[in-house]
């Protein structure tokens, strides 16, 4: 292994590099495009073609062109530019590597085989949990970890060898052992690589430099470069000859020297000391982000329109407020634009295919129902399958309705094809998603390099309508996501075949999208914004307006802590950027942006969006004197408690036009002759709330269930009984036998109605309601050993209904009947109704309310049964009752099938004649309440439907659900 | 620093509430610094992250007012200076030396919560803690989703039977239809048991094990003769001479049990209870011998087959909550995300970062001295990880090293969440701290802590502990902790206890209370104005409904934390939006959508139109995506805003930020947003006088009234759960018992660990209460309301809530003032209910604080037109130009590289040709350039383009292009041109492949753009070469106007030409 000549001292002052002063120049890219210009004119041009100028980032080149574009038009010649980089990039201008630099995916495809190289015990040095051998994208996370690492201490020179060599003495620990073990990963990498012919970029950076063998052979222009990589800054300080090829422009005056090195570099001793010219009145304190945002809403408020959008940047070293920002000048009519652009793995293509990968792991049904909101695959189904899922009424509704129905985990083949229109539509659905055009080109393990294209493909088809319009801002974003990915892709795909790994197709995908981290695309152009830029760029940004947001610990300056690999004082002495140089590099920038600004504003919060407190920039402390004690007193005293005052709207009327119920009164488009029993507990509870439910049928969707509702979990026991009322066994006084067959019923219907692969908690439910169905086997085999016999299942009223006369005038009820019972000896009928409900009410309960003495109807569905019962028929058409024999008694009577399983059985309503009397003149003013066709919102009814869904239609405030839930857990 | 300073303090200071310790452990801070510590040599902790907020702050406003005035800086060496010696040397000078020194290493002073600190140790040791990379602490619905997934992960495995014994654990006789709550609610306590088990203990889930194998092989011939014998038995006869028909019925039932094995009602049946104990009747009349001897022997037959179904039962709870685990592990490793509780968990385990040799050069920090507060929330396992750090700081190195430990077991109110008091003990044993006791309390008024004092003075003695023995002795040992308080302060002060309003039912909820209540704050409000309310509850649930209650009588009350957003009408309707967006479905969404102004801003006005409600729904999600929640919400809520009040405006606007926030991980599913906006608590910013909130959320503050109404629960919770034995009170436990009965318990006299267990479940619940209640006693300066349900009579005359353990009661007993029990009456008052008349105005540094001025609202903001014609072009590259507004999708994303790479190296070797007349390159050159250029491309390819280069080259339209001879004398040739050059707002950066430049008495008249294409083309394919030709069009019109500009020539003087290579043909655009 080389050795590199370590920390060899940096010549300064190196007679042969040019330094020039910019000053505190506002417009320092102009004023060094300007240097530049005097340098290069030559006649006709200006050529610069042999030059190179490298800026500290992207966004300063891209400045540097538009300024050295206006050099040259003013002066009317012609410009050949210069070469524009940034300057990390230079190094390779000083050397020629032995072999090609291996692209990015190739080093960490090297990496991640070389961890997997390295005996077990010696990678749990590193790693205590190393992935299992083939979860691919397990060892490539442990291999962007690494690659970090290597890309940081390669920066400063050093391989992870002379790391190991100096972090022995003089630290609070020798960490040799971690270090050696990451040199032989090192070694194993570098041994990959070598044998595919290539070369890593640090490491032969490393060997360039340990070799001397660095010539520079052009013109090289250090423009406002404060700070670089340390090996870079070793390089450059060791050329041979370098003379008049070297030039650094500082951006700062003459008479700061002193804090720059020979190459421009700062010196963080002659910084670290100084006072900030910052004002008191150019620094806000706020509490929260909002209030932040406030002030630089107030800020930008107070610039009074002297200054235009383009004139202002703000600078967000911390992220957390940008949201704020963009809310708060939004709110202002300002738009704001983030320069450093959004991230590429959040983008509808990325998302899209995420969603894909989500749903190829197992299918799953929630997997399938995220995937099927995506637009983009909306999109494509219509064009796709236009038959069956292209109408409006799309594929939604029915997959909501058929998850809400059946409650699958997951949705793979096993959709229960019932002849019903959903269950078609969903058939239609994951036959479409799983199509060979579409995720069925997905199934099955190939190598990476295999699935790139085919993940090309799969957005080709998803994307690839004929004609995309380019100038589309949303087709610039597409365009702008796939060529990200087609970039990741190609990397991926054109690894060697020694570094290239089988896996799956959800794999692949997310790989992909792995390799994608962390890349952003470019903002759209929006002239009128007002940009936020990375804290780096301000300086070099001409904007004569900058607010400098988020000025707190660690924020501004930044400080890295507890990194598990280097922590501050390896990086002290490793020479790579440590805290102190942070400091001083952002004390440098901050005074350079004092100096040079017209307005400045610096703004700090005392809290975080959850309430946290912040501590304030220590930069806020780089005053003299007394000064200091005041700073600090005005930031940490809290205040007087503002006085508490009342919100002034509380005698507001508020809620203005979404003040619910929109309509107090509610009207049936044509009054109401027919309906059902059931009907009258609602409309006797709130008349309001019927109408909504009944007459405008509102009802929620919701396709995430988590278990059988008490609606689907009674319709359900009703199936089963239903089917036992016509099976033989009903008559059986047999209790084994009964139990057996409900047993069986039970596991048919469930079969039919869910599948094989329902949610867990369905599967305990189903337990649950065949533990009740075990003590009703005995009540069943018992009654009928009485005498008893089922006549009648499920018996309905005909089409028409059965009249009911009030005032005259027939109204006609329906209802169904669960089950007639008829004793032959006894001439008696029981009218029953099957409960489900958890717990056992008796029929008085439910129907009736207030003191003993003051009973009044709250239900009147059982004694409604009388008028029901000679005109209700089974499904054959018999009339169980009218062709039965008539007279004798007749019981109406719950069946409760609930939770206390000593609970299980029959529950007799014993109302007397007259008070069957009364319940019928109950009837009949609902059902005159009814005929006046007004339905009308009543507050304190309402009040009851406080935890359902319609809670929000009747103006209720979802307050105490929210709280309700907290408690539960 | 001058003569040696004495010893640092250790110290273990019992602060009882309101007693000052922000200012005490600020004070030791400041000395540990004057006596010339490094910031970083001090660990300081404390239980929220507000306090430690506050104590940083004391630290630094002490010192700075120090350093700013002579008085100030003499009394601060008084309070913090140890060293009496040096005091006289803190003048103001000194103290600004300090300030600067403190200032200058401000992010590392280690004034945090525990929780913070062990995040830190965590990123420093991720790696040894298997810790995935980029891990991190997850929000609640991210941690919920992760955990439903694992929970579901592991119910999909589970087998189904095994999952119903969970959720019905004993209670045979119950099928609830309602199973997933129960199912999480059970996974949790699992989960929660498996991590709170020592890991080195074995076979903690087989308690029952042994009992279960004892299991009778005749077991049916031995019930059968069981029932016969208890059938046989005579019942006792009454005075009248007929048998006891309770005791027929019981013995009847008994044996009818026994036949059908239905042990569950067996072991509930009163009179087989009654048997097993001695000298025990039934009925009145004492049982006989023979019935013992029966019960006893059914007893025996009982118990194993108890005792197998419990071993059955805690096995498959063991299994199921290894397998929670598990899964939990992955699926918090696949999602990165979090707890604090896993990290600290984690950090406490093996190899524990803590006793590391590595700690202090990892975090960068070299740790000497220790003060943590709030110690009594400390939970075992933040002890665990934290203990080897105590241990090197104060046994291996015992000088030093400072620590202060502050604590009040008093106010111990984490136990459910695994705070254990029980460590205070533990930790001063452990390292010889002095005990300090603190108990005048600047807080309170006399007249507050007077009621303090009597309820818990001799709380143990308190008639609502009597019959409970465990009760009673859980009480002694808080109050071993108590100090009679005293004021420091001369506080005026009123203290009420009233009963309330009777509510009906049966249930929890206490709606007409709550509304006495609010009236009660209404009152108090009017009477003495600009005071700070403060109305505490225990339960969630009352505070909304007290918040409702207040708002009916028009106060509008502010939440500690805030509420739901969707307490908002414009809220709920763009709520409905979302769900619309998720759910065209849902005709609820879209009536209440199309029911307000809402409906019209987004197209959708009749709630039936199917159709339009799928539309809304795909546009409103396509812009969700596109744009996200935040922007798409802000252009919502501008549409909407002449609809909205003041406050519907401020809410909106709070939930665009939420919308923002949540940006950077919004999922596909609208759905997920609308439940995050009903689980998030969002503070109305507006200040308000009166807050209400739990008991829990109250520490830590304090209130010039306080109104406590929700006392009547019960003191020491439900129970109902499985329990632990821990050998150590303060350790981890050994062994797991599913939740039993006592009737069930009562047939295991001989597993004590289960007694034990039970006991030490009852001692934390009644620990956890008592403080509770302390808590809420504890927070009032002035006055103190008590507002209790008045008690009912029983048929036979008797309160009914006599027996109830509530703190209502314990308070009441307390006072003396247990009888009477009509609503509204006074029970208890002392004290000046004009107090406000004699108190001033709200104390500065109140723990409310409302924070200082954030100043008025910006005005409206202007901005110039934009001077730089915007400031940040975009970028283009000519090529990408080419095909002009349409994009070809399959194009853009085709990876096969190999033609543009030889693409790339033909250029390359064209680039080396000037005029052919003077030579093209050698093979050898082209092959040097070839491994320049292209090192990827094998040597046999790079050999077949070299063929190609050849023959291109002697195609008589590329030669003629080539030669010098084809222009006019003085034409010079460049080749790779980089220029830039603006249009349309934009800037072109190109390079031109080849350039000639015609002058004529030296400038320039005409010039020539030549571009290189290999596109494979044949010779004859002109309609091909002709579309070809119009795709390339825009790139080449850019070079052309590019040239023209940077030579000040016209357009028309510059000819451009594409040259097909592969096809021989040159054809000018
Ligand atoms: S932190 Fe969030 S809630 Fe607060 S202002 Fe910002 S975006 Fe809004």
């Amino acid at each position: 292994m080389t050795q590199t000549g370590l920390l060899r001292p940096v010549r300064r002052h190196a007679p042969e590099v040019e330094r020039a002063f910019l000053g505190w120049s506002r417009d320092a890219l102009r004023a060094a495009a300007s240097r530049l210009a005097d340098h290069y004119a030559d006649g006709h041009e200006l050529r610069m073609d042999a030059a190179t100028v490298a800026l500290p980032g992207a966004r300063a080149g891209r400045r540097l062109r538009e300024m050295l574009l206006d050099e040259s038009i003013s002066r009317k010649l012609r410009l050949v530019p210069p070469r524009i980089v940034t300057v990390g990039s230079v190094p390779e201008l000083l050397y020629t590597p032995v072999h090609p630099p291996a692209p990015d995916a190739h080093c960490t495809a090297a990496w991640s085989r070389a961890l997997r190289r390295l005996p077990a015990g010696r990678l749990a040095r590193l790693f205590s949990l190393a992935p299992a051998e083939d979860d691919v994208r397990g060892w490539t996370r442990l291999a962007r970890t690494v690659t970090t690492l290597h890309r940081e201490v390669s920066g400063a020179g050093l391989r992870f060898a002379d790391v190991q060599a100096r972090c022995g003495e003089g630290l609070l620990f020798a960490d040799t052992e971690r270090w050696s073990v990451l040199s032989e990963a090192q070694a194993l990498f570098e041994a990959e690589l070598e044998a595919l012919g290539l070369s890593d970029r640090g490491l032969a950076r490393c060997d360039a430099l340990a070799a001397g063998v660095l010539v520079l052979d052009r013109d090289l222009w250090l423009v406002g470069v404060v700070e670089m990589p340390p090996v870079l800054h070793r390089m450059l300080a060791s050329l041979p000859a370098a003379d008049g090829l070297l030039r650094v422009l500082v951006h700062a005056p003459e008479s700061e020297a002193g804090g720059f090195d020979a190459l421009g570099q700062l010196r963080p001793e002659a910084w670290t000391a100084r006072p900030l010219p910052l004002r008191d009145d150019q620094i806000a304190v706020r509490t929260r982000p909002a209030e932040q945002a406030e002030e630089v809403a107030r800020t930008l408020a107070f610039l009074g329109g002297r200054y235009g959008a383009d004139e202002i940047v703000i600078a967000a070293p911390n992220e957390e407020l940008i949201p704020c920002l963009e809310r708060r000048l939004a709110d202002a009519g300002v738009t704001v634009r983030r320069a450093t652009g959004a991230a590429a793995e959040r983008s509808p293509t990325a998302r899209l295919l995420a969603a894909f990968a989500d749903y190829l792991d197992g299918g799953r049904a929630d997997a399938c129902a995220a995937l099927a909101r995506h637009p983009d695959l909306g999109r494509w189904l219509r064009r796709a399958v236009p038959e069956e899922l292209g109408r409006e009424d799309g594929w939604l509704e029915a997959l909501d309705t058929y998850r809400a129905e059946a409650l699958p985990t997951h949705l793979d083949g096993a959709v229960v094809r019932t002849r019903s229109r959903v269950g078609r539509r969903v058939g239609a659905l994951h036959d479409a998603l799983n199509d060979a055009r579409l995720l069925g080109r997905m199934r099955g393990r190939r190598a990476l390099t295999e699935w790139m294209p085919e993940i090309m493909a799969l957005l080709a088809e998803v994307y690839g309508e004929p004609a995309l319009d380019r100038t589309r801002p949303s087709v610039r974003r597409l365009l702008d996501a796939c060529a990200c990915l087609r970039d990741a892709a190609a990397g991926l795909s054109s690894l060697p075949p020694e570094l290239d790994e089988e896996c799956d197709g959800p794999t692949a995908l997310r790989l992909l999208l792995d390799e994608v981290a962390g890349a952003a695309l470019a903002p759209d152009p929006d002239a009128g914004a007002v940009e936020v830029l990375g804290w780096l760029e301000v300086r070099l940004d001409d904007a004569p307006v900058a607010v400098v947001t988020g000025f707190n610990e660690p924020y501004l300056p930044e400080s890295v802590n507890a990194h598990p690999f280097l922590p501050n004082a390896l990086r002290e002495r490793l020479g790579l950027t440590d805290n102190a140089r942070r400091f001083a590099r952002d004390l440098y920038e901050l005074t350079a942006l004092l100096r040079s600004r017209e307005v400045v504003r610096v703004v700090a919060g005392r809290r975080s969006a959850t309430g946290d407190p912040l501590r304030p920039s220590r930069l806020l402390f780089q005053v003299e004197g007394r000064a200091l004690a005041e700073r600090v007193r005005d930031f940490f005293e809290a205040g007087a408690p503002s006085p508490p005052a009342q919100p002034p709207e509380s005698t507001d009327p508020s809620a203005g036009g979404f003040q619910m119920p929109a309509e107090r009164v509610l009207h049936a488009p044509e009054p109401i002759r027919k309906l059902p029993v059931t009907a009258f507990r609602h409309l006797l509870a709130d008349p309001y709330t019927f109408a909504l439910e009944f007459i405008l049928g509102l009802a929620p969707l919701d396709d995430r269930p988590r278990e059988l509702d008490g609606l689907r979990f009674g319709d359900l026991a009703h199936a089963v009984l239903e089917r036992f009322g016509r099976s033989d066994e009903v008559h059986r006084a047999d209790e084994a036998r009964v139990r057996r067959r409900l047993d069986e019923l039970l596991d048919d219907e469930a079969r039919e109605r869910f599948g094989a692969r329902p949610l867990p908690a369905v599967r305990i439910q189903l337990e649950q309601l065949r533990a009740r169905l075990g003590p009703f086997a005995r009540w069943h085999a018992g009654w009928v050993g009485e005498g008893w016999r089922v006549v009648g299942v499920e018996c309905r009223t005909p089409e028409e209904g059965a009249g009911f006369e009030v005032d005259g005038e027939p109204v006609q009820l329906t209802g169904r009947i669960d089950r007639i019972d008829y004793h032959p000896e006894r001439r008696a009928w029981a009218l029953f109704d099957y409960k489900t409900g958890d717990r056992a009410r008796h029929p008085e309960e439910t129907h009736r309310a207030g003191k003993p003495d003051g009973r009044y109807w709250t239900d009147l569905q059982l004694p409604l049964y009388h008028h029901l019962l000679p005109a209700v028929r089974d499904d054959e058409g018999r009339r169980p009752y009218a062709e039965g024999e008539h007279g004798g008694s007749v019981a109406l009577a719950y069946i409760a099938l609930p939770r206390d399983l000593d609970g299980v059985g029959p529950l007799t309503a014993g109302w007397s004649d007259e008070e069957l009397r009364d319940a019928d003149e109950c009837a009949r003013d609902v059902v005159r309440l009814l005929r006046e066709n007004a339905f009308t919102f009543d507050p304190e009814r309402a009040r009851a439907a406080r935890d359902t869904p319609l809670a929000a239609l009747l103006g209720l405030g979802s307050l105490e659900s929210a709280a309700a839930a907290e408690d539960a857990r | 620093m001058t003569s040696p300073a004495p010893a640092p303090p250790r110290e273990l200071v019992r602060a009882s509430a309101g007693t000052g310790k922000t200012f005490r452990i600020s004070s030791d801070i400041v000395g540990l610094l004057a006596a010339g510590s490094r910031p970083d040599a001090i660990f300081a902790s404390t239980f929220t992250r507000k306090a430690a907020g506050e104590i940083l702050d004391r630290v630094l406003v002490r010192v700075a007012a120090a350093a700013l005035d002579e008085r100030r800086a003499r009394e601060l060496a008084a309070q913090a200076v140890t060293d009496r010696s040096a005091r006289g040397e803190f003048v103001p000078e000194r103290w600004l030396s300090l300030l600067r020194e403190l200032t200058a290493e401000l992010h590392r002073l280690n004034v945090g919560t525990l929780d913070a600190f062990f995040v830190r140790a965590a990123s420093s040791f991720s790696d040894e803690i298997a810790l995935p990379a980029g891990w991190g602490i997850a929000d609640r619905s991210l941690a919920e989703r992760v955990k439903a997934e694992a929970l579901q992960s592991v119910l999909e495995e589970a087998d189904a039977g095994e999952l119903i014994e969970l959720v019905r654990g004993l209670g045979a006789k119950d099928a609830a239809r309602s199973v997933h709550d129960a199912l999480l609610r059970q996974s949790d306590d699992l989960l929660r048991l498996h991590r709170s088990l020592d890991p080195a203990a074995a076979d903690a889930w087989a308690s029952f094990d042994r009992l279960a194998a004892s299991a009778p092989t005749d077991l049916d011939q031995r019930r059968e003769r069981l029932a016969e014998a208890f059938a046989a038995v005579d019942a006792p006869l009454t005075q009248a001479r007929t048998p006891n028909s309770a005791w027929v019925k019981a013995l009847d039932a008994i044996a009818r049990m026994l036949r059908e094995g239905d042990w569950d009602g067996l072991i509930e049946s009163g009179l087989f209870q009654r048997a097993l104990q001695e000298d025990s009747a039934f009925g009145r009349v004492p049982i006989p011998e023979e019935v013992r001897a029966l019960a006893a022997e059914t007893a025996g037959l009982v118990r194993p087959i108890i005792a197998r179904r419990l071993s059955l039962q805690c096995r498959a709870m063991g299994r199921l909550s290894e397998h929670l685990a598990r899964a939990m592990d992955e699926a918090q490793r696949a999602a990165g995300a979090y707890g604090f509780g896993d990290v600290t968990r984690l950090l406490g385990g093996p190899g524990a970062p803590c006793s590391r040799a590595d700690l202090f050069y990892r975090l960068d920090a070299r740790v000497q001295h220790v003060l943590l507060d709030e110690f009594q929330d400390t939970s075992l396992s933040q002890w665990e990880a934290l203990e080897p750090l105590l241990d090197r700081l104060l046994l291996e190195r015992a000088d030093g090293h400072a620590a202060l430990v502050v604590a009040d077991p008093k106010q111990s109110i984490y136990g459910w969440r695994g705070g254990e008091p029980l460590l205070v003990e533990r930790v001063g044993e452990r390292y010889g701290l002095r005990e300090e006791e603190l108990s005048r309390s600047w807080r309170s008024s006399q007249v507050v802590l007077d009621l303090v004092n009597r309820v818990f003075e001799v709380v143990e003695e308190n008639e609502i502990l009597d019959e409970d023995e465990a009760a009673r002795a859980a009480a002694c040992e808080w109050a071993r902790a108590f100090v009679r308080h005293t004021a420091a302060k001369d506080l005026p002060g009123h203290v009420r206890v009233t009963t309330g309003p009777r509510d009906e039912g049966p249930g929890e909820s206490r709606p007409r209370l709550c509304r006495r209540a609010a009236e009660l704050v209404a009152e108090l409000r009017a009477r003495a104005p600009g005071r700070y309310i403060g109305v505490l509850t225990r339960k969630n649930s009352t505070v909304a409904r007290i918040i409702l209650e207040l708002r009916d009588l028009g106060i509008r009350a502010s939440e500690e934390g805030g509420n739901p957003l969707t307490d908002s009408a414009a809220v709920a309707a763009v709520i409905s939006l979302l769900r619309l967006a998720d759910h065209p479905g849902d005709r609820v969404a879209r009536y209440h959508v199309a029911r307000t102004p809402l409906g019209p801003a987004v197209g959708l006005v009749d709630h039936d139109d199917a159709a339009a409600a799928e539309r809304c729904a795909e546009r409103l999600r396509r812009q969700l995506l596109e744009e996200g929640y935040g922007r798409t919400i802000e252009g919502l809520a501008r549409r909407i805003r002449n609809a909205c009040g003041a406050r519907d405006r401020r809410r909106m606007g709070q939930l665009v930020d939420l919308g923002f926030r949540c940006d950077s991980r919004a999922t596909l599913r609208p759905t997920d947003f609308v439940s995050l906006v009903g689980q998030e608590r969002v503070e109305d910013p507006t200040a308000a006088d009166v807050r209400v909130m739990t008991v829990h959320q109250s520490k830590g503050l304090e209130f010039d009234v306080v109104v406590l109404p929700e006392l009547d629960v019960p003191l020491s919770g439900r129970g109902g759960e499985p329990v632990t034995y821990r050998p150590h009170p303060a350790g981890r436990a050994t062994r797991v018992f599913p939740y039993v009965s006592d009737d069930v318990r009562a047939l295991f006299p001989d597993v004590p660990e289960l007694h034990r267990a039970v006991e030490q479940a009852a001692a934390a619940r009644w620990r956890d209460g008592l403080s509770g209640l302390y808590v809420a006693l504890t927070r009032a300066r002035h006055a103190l309301h008590v507002l209790v349900k008045p008690e009912g009579m029983d048929r036979n005359g008797k309160l009914t809530g006599s027996r109830a353990r509530s703190a209502a009661r314990l308070v009441r007993c307390a006072l003396g003032v247990e009888a009477a029990a009509d609503a509204d009456q006074l029970l208890y008052e002392s004290g000046d209910p004009r107090w406000f008349d004699a108190a001033e105005r709200a104390e500065a540094g109140s723990a409310e604080g409302g924070e200082r001025g954030d100043g008025p609202p910006a005005g409206p903001i202007l901005l110039a037109a934009a001077a730089r014609g915007g400031k940040t072009p975009a970028q283009v590259t000519p090529s990408s130009l080419a095909g002009g507004d349409r994009v070809d999708l399959g194009l853009l994303l085709r990876l096969d590289r190999s033609a543009a790479e030889r693409g790339t190296l033909a250029h390359a070797w064209l680039e080396r040709i000037g005029w052919l007349e003077d030579g093209v390159p050698s093979s050898d050159e082209m092959r040097t350039v070839a491994a320049r250029v292209s090192p990827l491309l094998p040597a046999d390819a790079v050999a077949a383009l070299q063929v190609r280069f050849r023959g291109w080259l002697a195609t008589p339209a590329v030669r003629y292009l080539l030669r010098r001879d084809s222009y006019p004398a003085d034409a010079v040739v460049e080749r790779e041109v980089p220029f830039f050059h603006r249009a349309e707002g934009r800037l072109v950066e190109g390079i031109i492949d080849r350039l000639v430049v015609v002058r004529r008495a030296g400038r320039v008249v005409s010039a020539e753009v030549i571009d290189y294409k290999t596109d494979a083309l044949q010779p004859d394919d002109s309609a091909a070469i002709a579309a070809k030709a119009v795709h390339y069009r825009p790139q080449l019109d850019a070079y052309r106007a590019a040239v023209a500009s940077s030579f000040g020539i016209a357009a028309s003087a510059v000819c451009a030409r594409l040259v097909f290579l592969e096809a021989g043909a040159v054809t000018e655009v």
